[in-house]
């Protein structure tokens, strides 16, 4: 994984026009020569204009706010009508609000087993490392086949990957502890997720912590989901960070 | 407001801090947008009109000084107005409208492909809205690295992360994310081929 960062950091550096001019010359050779190489530095040019146009349709809504701050006037009523018209319309929205507020409410309650949160907060884990190339074709499909969520000829497959490996790597561990919770082997997928956390993967630190908070809560043990995600609580910087604050506040209910 | 020169607002507009950055564009707008409106408003456009131009500028003018080569030979009032000058002139081309201007203040060249990035393109529509469903911390993540420029430190330090370690494997984490998306999308599946 560390090369394949490598390798993206080098692109993303290009891109930025951040290379000095001896890497940038190496960096064109190997464009010129590498097909695959090629491919790679297009699709993260498009990543990265994708990216661009994103910031620059934020930077244009601030500047709208901008706008509006500089060249609005404050607004007066006119006279009684347009007064009463405004605490018509302040009553409302007051109205339609509470009763948002009360639906939302009422739902929430008939989603509070524990069962039932994990069916709201179960997102599958993405497995994006593998690149088709004829020596990875067989890892490429059953990375194919875990993403389409077809758990159940995934799953031994998966364990057949990791068994053939002497370090067995995070990603296909992650994968392998997800495919067994979504086959109800609660006991086994957290065997999976305790393998990561054994290997010391910083990288994987959050995921661990959150996918066995579900796992608890699918096992039908809040308390212990509870105490899983308060490392995801404390750190703000931690993926699933809000989905834990939120799943935490409805576990308190 | 107070009064800034254009190196005190060039170097407000380039800083880490985003409110800065902001209160550099308000600056901007006070001392600029009445001077663009009025020669808009000239040359038969809306208040509208001079509004949306005057926010493209700045974003053109945004994105030339964060790129790391960025020299402003000139004022930024000549600036902003050649660019401004230079996307009506494309708006009236497209509207098939006269096309004649009279210079307010004097002009310097803008190399069109700088005016380009306005026009977003169909497939930068489609990434867009799959960085819509990443989540904010990764879209916050990726345009402070890829379109404000900044480096993974100063994103750490926006971010609260603990350290700059932790920026970049988030950033790697968001792009892993989107590449799976884009790769998955009918509409974008023909980018590798």
């Amino acid at each position: 994984m560390s090369k394949e960062r490598d390798i993206d950091q080098w692109i993303d550096d290009y891109l930025l026009g951040r290379l000095d001019k001896g890497s940038e010359q190496q960096f064109r050779k190997r464009l010129e020569g590498d097909e695959a190489f090629a491919k790679l530095v297009a699709l993260r040019k498009e990543m990265q204009e994708g990216i661009e146009a994103f910031g620059r349709k934020d930077l244009k809504e601030t500047l709208k706010n901008i706008h509006q701050e500089v060249t609005s006037t404050p607004v007066k009523a006119k006279n009684k009508n347009s007064l009463l018209s405004l605490i018509a319309v302040v009553l409302i929205i007051t109205f339609l609000a509470g009763l948002a507020w009360w639906w939302m409410n009422a739902n929430k309650k008939q989603a509070s087993s524990p069962e039932q949160l994990y069916l709201a907060y179960f997102e599958p884990y993405l497995l994006t490392d593998i690149r088709r190339s004829d020596s990875k074709e067989a890892l490429f499909r059953l990375q194919e086949l875990y993403n389409e969520q077809k758990y159940t000829e995934a799953l031994p497959l998966i364990q057949g990957h990791l068994d053939s490996l002497v370090n067995q790597p995070s990603d296909w561990l992650l994968a392998a502890g997800i495919s067994a919770l979504e086959l109800n082997k609660t006991g086994e997928a957290l065997r999976y997720f305790e393998q990561i956390t054994n290997n010391g993967d910083f990288n994987f630190k959050d995921e661990v912590h959150w996918y066995r908070a579900l796992a608890y809560l699918k096992s039908g043990d809040p308390e212990k989901a509870g105490v899983t995600l308060q490392s995801l609580l404390e750190d703000k910087s931690a993926d699933h960070h809000k989905e834990a604050v939120e799943l935490m506040e409805k576990l308190n209910k | 407001m107070d009064q800034f020169s254009d190196e005190q607002i060039l170097s407000g507009l380039t800083s880490e801090d985003k409110n800065r950055r902001n209160q550099m564009l308000k600056v901007l707008y006070t001392q600029h947008f009445s001077f663009i409106a009025n020669f808009i408003s000239k040359n038969n456009g809306t208040s509208a009109d001079a509004a949306d131009i005057f926010q493209d500028a700045l974003i053109v003018f945004y994105e030339k000084a964060k790129t790391g080569n960025f020299t402003l030979n000139c004022t930024i009032r000549t600036f902003i107005y050649s660019i401004c000058k230079n996307l009506w002139l494309n708006r009236l081309r497209n509207h098939k409208k006269q096309t004649t201007i009279n210079d307010e203040i004097s002009t310097i060249a803008i190399e069109p492909e700088s005016l380009d990035v306005i026009n977003t393109k169909e497939r930068q529509k489609v990434i867009m809205q799959l960085i819509e469903k990443l989540g904010s911390d990764c879209q916050k993540v990726l345009t402070l690295y890829y379109f404000d420029r900044l480096r993974m430190k100063e994103i750490a330090e926006q971010m609260n992360f603990a350290s700059e370690q932790v920026a970049k494997n988030k950033k790697a984490k968001c792009m892993q994310k989107l590449r799976a998306m884009i790769l998955d999308s009918p509409r974008l599946k023909d980018i590798l081929k």
